[in-house]
């Protein structure tokens, strides 16, 4: 047994050793408390990672304890965890009793292990462990506190006593309810520390905790006193003797002749606004041209709508029908529905047992399109009531059927006849099989992010064209070229998706989803942060990288830099906020829910789209829901018009503006992949006037330096 | 260059104008302001906000820029702060930030000349 392995189980037992003996204390109050009351303690055992990206996992161990039971009848008592719990020993009465069943996953999407207490038993004792994952991000450690829940009709469950132990040398810098509501230091206060490690206790309102190491403050102090003294140098125009070093050691470099370095740089003179539209438009067509050749999805998908215990059951029954069916259920995706079932992903769906609780809230987003799936089946037990509202929608697609885990030989046959007339075939005969498509599909997503890349830098290098006269008509072209880059990459996704029955992306979808998107074959779920990566650079390689492009002085960027690692590495407030605003664009698989939906940056987001959705209902967007209003959407068009302006703001501004700029048009056009173009329609109008505020706001900065740099009544 | 020409040569008088044409429609919120029909808000809104920043951007060139702009930013200006209005700022009429914005515009526009 490896070295590593060995102490972490002797950590384990230890623990549970620790625990057991803490135990009788839980039995006093037990004792003091009427009978039939259960205590559970739980331990969380922190291995926080410091990386600027990279995972890590922490230990729960748990103990369910009673000791003065007496019950009339046997009674079940339920374990629920957002994680999988694997139940250690069972005792009952002093007696090992066999391991309960492993734990399932129930309706609310939580981890469930079911076990029963004889009507004799007097005492209880159940262990069990499991591991959460967590996240690294710029040398802090982002740690999710497991919520675990004991419920019982006939027991009376006292909540969960939560304890963490961390190692010594780490400082809890922020903690979170789940729901991403910041929370003060004394929600998880210190109960003893040794040599090795500190123990806290939580409180059950923690829910997320971002930790960091005792030298984290130090050394942000000496970074940011570096990026002040940038700055200053910068402000003081002093750059330049520090400049002449760089240039001795670039000449240093060069005298060694390695090949390619001593040539100078001819990316720019390939890089221009007409190319890079070329380049554009060949990335669609070649997307295009692979799906025509490609598609479709040779594969069926059905989206099954059953309880999570029968879906196992209902996919067996299926690939009876039409072979390897791959299932799609509502705890992956339901709020893309429609877009799914318009691009053709599902040759059927199935309405089985799915739980009431849960139903109206999914079939909001389901019955309006249940029309786009060619074959629709319904079995007994689904509600009376949402059976008959599908018979009278769809009924001549609609197949009744007993139980669709358990489909009859006719029943098979005439779904199999369904499907096989409904099913789309490719143009010229070929079939690439499955593994042929998957790699299709993945080269289909690379060019899905190409597309957005050379979008945005086609953008970028129209509105920085030294050729363009600062006037009116500057504005017109850039704001048409946005509008024709924004649709018609929106086109291509839909179109390519269609053809492939396969979305290339989605907008609600989880950055733990694997096989719902083309996107994420390549393992970026959604692949909202990839785009918008993408469509950053694009957008910077635009303005700056092109032939005749803006030019951004080496001493502004150095001012820039250092304001920007002033703001991120800053260890006060303000480098908080930066912090939980950078979370929202970092899909963190295990902050899961909350991921960018944190503290103060949140609450800002929340304000900045509650803006721009005012200014959509002001210019008459979510009128009905056919004109719903996207902010992302709205989001891209505003970044257009301060585009249009770079060319009139003052050096410094200009540096900041292309920043942010890119960031915003990166950020909506993001919202390509959501493939909803009456959304896109509604969203230009609003899109321009908020840029126009946008612009208004750095107008208003590169006003002011002109006035510091006395360039006030120039004539720009 | 014409219409900044031509604007430069009534300047005063203009800056007059809007300062006025502001002061009214500010007066508009007063109880019982029936003299003048709340229909002088829409060319109001329509082009003054938009005209002045025209003004300091420098950006009326010709008539059509000119137009274009004034049109454009007095429509930024307006869904702008009815939507910040719309957050939980209710107790900023419209009809007063707006007018009171302009004349802050405008003399920016008297200082940067």
């Amino acid at each position: 047994m490896p070295l590593r392995r060995r102490s972490a189980l002797g950590v384990l037992v230890a623990t549970l050793l620790v625990l057991i003996l803490l135990l009788p204390s839980a039995s006093v109050r037990g004792q003091s408390q009427p009978t039939n009351t259960v205590n559970v303690v739980v331990q969380v055992h922190m291995s926080p990672v410091y990386d600027f990206y990279g995972s890590g996992t922490a230990a729960v161990v748990g103990v369910i304890n009673a000791s003065s039971l007496s019950l009339s009848q046997s009674t079940v008592v339920k374990l629920l965890s957002t994680s999988t719990p694997t139940v250690g020993t069972f005792v009952v009465n002093g007696v090992v009793q066999p391991i309960p069943p492993p734990s399932q996953v129930n309706a609310q999407g939580l981890h469930e292990v079911d076990f029963t207490v004889p009507a004799n038993a007097t005492s209880l004792l159940l262990t069990f462990q499991e591991s959460v994952a967590g996240s690294g991000f710029l040398w802090r450690y982002i740690a999710v506190v497991p919520f675990i829940e004991v419920s019982s009709t006939v027991l009376d469950v006292y909540p969960p006593t939560t304890t963490m132990t961390v190692p010594s040398g780490t400082v809890l810098s922020q903690l979170y309810t789940a729901g991403g509501s910041g929370l003060p230091s004394y929600f998880a206060p210190v109960r003893g520390s040794t040599a090795n490690q500190s123990t806290y206790s939580l409180t059950s309102n923690v829910g997320l905790i971002v930790m960091q190491s005792n030298l984290f403050v130090p050394a942000s102090i000496a970074i940011t006193s570096v990026a002040l003294a940038v700055l200053v140098l910068a402000g003081l125009n002093l750059l330049p003797q520090g400049q002449m070093v760089l240039t001795k050691i670039s000449d240093l470099i060069k005298s060694l002749r390695i090949p390619g370095i001593h040539r100078k740089f001819r990316l720019r003179a390939i890089l221009h606004s007409r190319k890079l539209l070329a380049l554009f438009v060949l990335c669609s067509l070649i997307m295009a041209a692979g799906a025509v050749l490609g598609g479709p999805n040779p594969r069926v998908t059905a989206y099954v709508l059953a309880a999570p215990t029968s879906v196992q059951a209902i996919q067996s029954s299926l690939q009876h029908v039409a072979g390897n069916v791959q299932v799609i259920t509502p705890s992956e995706d339901f709020t893309d529905f429609a877009v799914m079932s318009s691009v053709g992903q599902f040759s059927m769906v199935v309405v089985s047992n799915y739980p009431p609780a849960d139903l109206p809230e999914v079939s909001g987003f389901i019955l309006g399109s249940l029309g786009n799936v060619p074959v629709i089946v319904v079995d007994n037990s689904v509600s009376s009531n949402f059976s008959t509202q599908i018979k009278a929608l769809y009924g001549s697609s609609v197949m009744s059927v007993q139980s669709a885990s358990d489909l009859t030989a006719g029943q098979e046959n005439a779904i199999a006849f369904d499907l096989g007339q409904s099913r789309g075939s490719n143009i010229l005969g070929i079939s690439l099989g499955e593994k042929g498509f998957e790699a299709l599909v993945a080269a289909e997503a690379v060019l899905s992010m190409a597309l957005v890349f050379l979008g945005s830098a086609y953008l970028g290098s129209v509105a920085a064209d030294p050729e363009s006269r600062r006037d009116l008509s500057h504005i017109v072209t850039v704001v048409g070229a946005g509008i024709f880059v924004f649709v018609f990459s929106e086109a291509v996704y839909v179109g390519v998706s269609s053809l492939l029955r396969f979305p290339l992306s989605l907008h609600a979808v989880g950055s733990n989803a694997h096989d719902l998107t083309a996107i994420g074959t390549l393992g970026f779920g959604g692949g909202s942060t990839p785009r918008l990566a993408a469509g950053f650079l694009g957008a910077l390689v635009g303005l700056v990288g092109t032939e005749g492009g803006l030019i951004v002085r080496k001493s502004d960027f150095a001012l820039v830099s250092a304001t920007l690692i002033l703001i991120v590495a800053n260890p006060f407030s303000i480098g908080q906020f930066a912090f939980q605003a950078l979370l929202g664009f970092i899909p963190l698989v295990s902050v899961g829910p909350v991921a960018g939906k944190l503290g103060a940056a949140y609450t800002s987001t929340i304000s900045l789209k509650s803006f721009i959705l005012g200014v959509g209902s002001a210019l008459g967007g979510s009128i009905t829901p056919q004109y719903l209003l996207s902010a992302g959407k709205t989001l891209f068009f505003a970044s257009l018009v301060p585009l249009a302006y770079l060319k009139k703001l003052g050096r410094t501004t200009t540096a900041i503006a292309v920043l942010a700029v890119a960031l915003i048009a990166g950020d909506g056009g993001v919202r390509v992949g959501e493939m909803t173009p009456d959304k896109t329609v509604i969203a230009i109008l609003p899109g321009l006037a908020i840029g126009f505020a946008f612009a208004a706001v750095l107008l208003g900065f590169g006003l002011v330096e002109k006035y510091v740099r006395g360039s006030w009544r120039s004539k720009d | 260059m014409e219409i900044q020409r031509l604007i430069s040569a009534s300047n005063p008088l203009l800056n007059a104008v809007i300062v006025v044409y502001s002061l009214v429609v500010m007066a508009t919120i007063l109880p019982g302001f029936d003299l003048v029909s709340r229909i002088i808000l829409i060319p109001y809104y329509l082009l003054i906000p938009g005209f002045c920043v025209t003004q300091l951007l420098r950006e009326a060139r010709t008539i059509l820029d000119g137009l274009f702009f004034s049109v454009a930013w007095s429509i930024a200006i307006v869904v702008s702060v009815v939507s910040i209005e719309g957050l939980g700022y209710s107790q900023l009429p419209v009809n007063i930030v707006i007018p009171v914005l302009t004349i802050v515009i405008l003399a920016l526009v008297h200082y940067r000349r």
